[in-house]
């Protein structure tokens, strides 16, 4: 499988907070590597790195083999991104948005081609204002699927999503990933990353914590966990906990 | 850029300047209202306000497009621009292969069009009602025209650039707005208004634009036109430059 990013002792500093501690990571054609922590672990401003859209403070960044930072606006004919935070203007609809970024690519997919795939032909003529979650977040994979992307970066894809809204774009990411295409997925959702992911990237405190396939974490969750914490039944979820830095529990009665 | 993703975008940022209500209503219905109402009261005839030279729609008209300058350079452009930076619409289009730059540069471009296809409609609407004089030379308006644009876009540009919260700066261009429009003889005449208010005028950019349109217009010597063009020239400069810096600082990310 063909490299398609590569990630170097990346590192990210707000200040005096390290926000990406010396991490290093691959991303390779046809496989998608998701990306899990807790809030504030760094997740977003790796992926951003990655997508030339945040200076890194040190490391290399390399997508198709190029700087993402100084040349972003090539990579971006093969990567595609669904952002965390982003929105679209206002007052535009669906079909029109879709016909403005197609006007971006060389040589895109034809939306009205994706509106169908994606459920959402009824919707050209609505404004994305007035879409559900769902619809928009179907819609953010299909910005990022327009320019016929051999990379895409997907950052909390089905954050705020019914169950059956999640399992509709689970449907799609398959789809996606048997195109060949490499996917780098950040998300909260375990259950996604256990049916998704081809390979795990645990990160904590801004440092990656464990790479690999779900059976070797949960190995090294074997290997690594106190007897009393591991059991064999253990899910990803009941691992990401088991190593999660403890929470401080809240007493009710202080609050009652 | 290329053409087609420069020609979709004009198409697209158009369409949402024609479905924000405000922008075409303040730069092509309130102009025209404000020459038919005025006209309808004052004609065109010259009399003891001017000098017995202009008649009140040769002074409005030129003035009225000052007006159209101040409501797409002062509030289209650092709305917009402020509305797609805090809602994160620009960090999205820096995902694409267009970036924000270019969406920026084709906002721009749209407002000074509307510009002048605003201030043309102005200027044909009361040629052909109040048959105004337009002493003027064409080559010495459009680029007054331009000078005035340039320097109200800056200053725009500057506070959609300085303010570092969407909210404040939308205030910031709302004051400066309704102020320069009511204060600078942009929709009433300075004539009619009393001395304090007319040496506070003398402040405020639009005054200077109102001044150096009304001066083209009317065909004065460009000597007389000295104070607005060193006035506007030094505005662009100054608002332009630390726009500029203070973009490049935050990137609008």
């Amino acid at each position: 499988m063909s490299i398609l990013a590569k990630v170097e002792n990346l590192r990210v500093q707000y200040g005096s907070n390290v926000a990406v501690n010396d991490i290093s990571f691959e991303i390779s054609a046809g496989e998608i590597v998701a990306v899990i922590g807790s809030n504030g672990c760094g997740k977003t401003s790796a992926m951003e790195c990655l997508g030339g859209l945040r200076n890194p403070g040190g490391g290399a960044v390399a997508v198709f083999g190029k700087d993402p930072r100084n040349e972003r606006k090539e990579i971006y004919h093969e990567l595609g991104v669904q952002l965390q935070e982003s929105a679209y203007p206002e007052k535009i609809k669906v079909g029109e948005i879709c016909d403005w970024f197609s006007s971006f690519y060389e040589n895109p997919v034809a939306y009205e081609k994706l509106l169908a795939q994606f459920g959402l032909a009824d919707k050209a003529k609505s404004y994305v204002s007035k879409l559900s979650g769902g619809q928009r977040q179907r819609l953010s994979i299909l910005l990022a699927m327009l320019g016929r992307p051999k990379l895409l970066i997907l950052d909390e894809l089905t954050t705020g999503l019914d169950p059956e809204a999640r399992r509709g774009i689970w449907e799609i990411l398959k789809v996606i990933k048997s195109g060949g295409i490499g996917v780098l997925l950040v998300s909260h959702y375990m259950d996604e990353v256990e049916n998704l992911a081809d390979r795990i990237i645990f990160m904590q405190s801004g440092k990656i914590f464990f790479t690999g396939t779900l059976g070797e974490l949960q190995s090294f969750a074997q290997e690594n966990l106190p007897a009393e914490k591991w059991n064999a039944d253990m899910r990803l979820e009941d691992i990401y906990l088991a190593f999660a830095p403890e929470q401080k529990a809240i007493a009710l009665g202080e609050l009652l | 850029m290329t053409a087609k993703s420069f020609s979709k975008t004009m198409q697209m940022i158009v369409k949402l300047y024609i479905r924000d209500f405000a922008s075409p209503f303040f730069s092509v219905v309130f102009p025209l209202g404000a020459i038919l109402l005025f006209g309808s009261i004052y004609g065109n005839e010259p009399g003891e306000l001017f000098n017995y030279r202009l008649g009140a729609m040769d002074v409005m008209v030129p003035a009225l497009v000052g007006m159209v300058i101040a409501v797409n350079g002062i509030m289209t452009l650092p709305l917009n621009l402020t509305e797609f930076m805090t809602n994160k619409v620009y960090k999205r289009f820096d995902a694409t292969p267009m970036g924000k730059e270019n969406i920026i540069f084709v906002q721009v471009f749209v407002y000074l069009l509307a510009v002048l296809v605003s201030a043309a409609i102005v200027i044909v609407v009361g040629w052909l009602i109040y048959d105004i004089n337009i002493d003027g030379n064409w080559l010495v308006i459009i680029p007054a025209l331009l000078l005035s644009c340039l320097a109200i876009f800056a200053m725009g540009f500057f506070i959609a650039a300085v303010f570092k919260s969407g909210k404040i700066a939308q205030v910031v261009s709302y004051i400066v707005y309704f102020l320069m429009i009511f204060l600078s003889g942009a929709t009433m005449p300075l004539e009619i208004m009393p001395d304090n208010i007319r040496t506070f005028a003398n402040i405020l950019p639009l005054t200077h634009v109102v001044n150096l349109l009304q001066g083209t217009f009317h065909g004065q010597a460009i000597s007389e036109q000295m104070t607005a063009i060193v006035v506007l020239a030094g505005l662009s400069a100054v608002c332009g430059s630390i726009g500029a810096v203070m973009y490049n600082r935050r990137k609008w990310a």
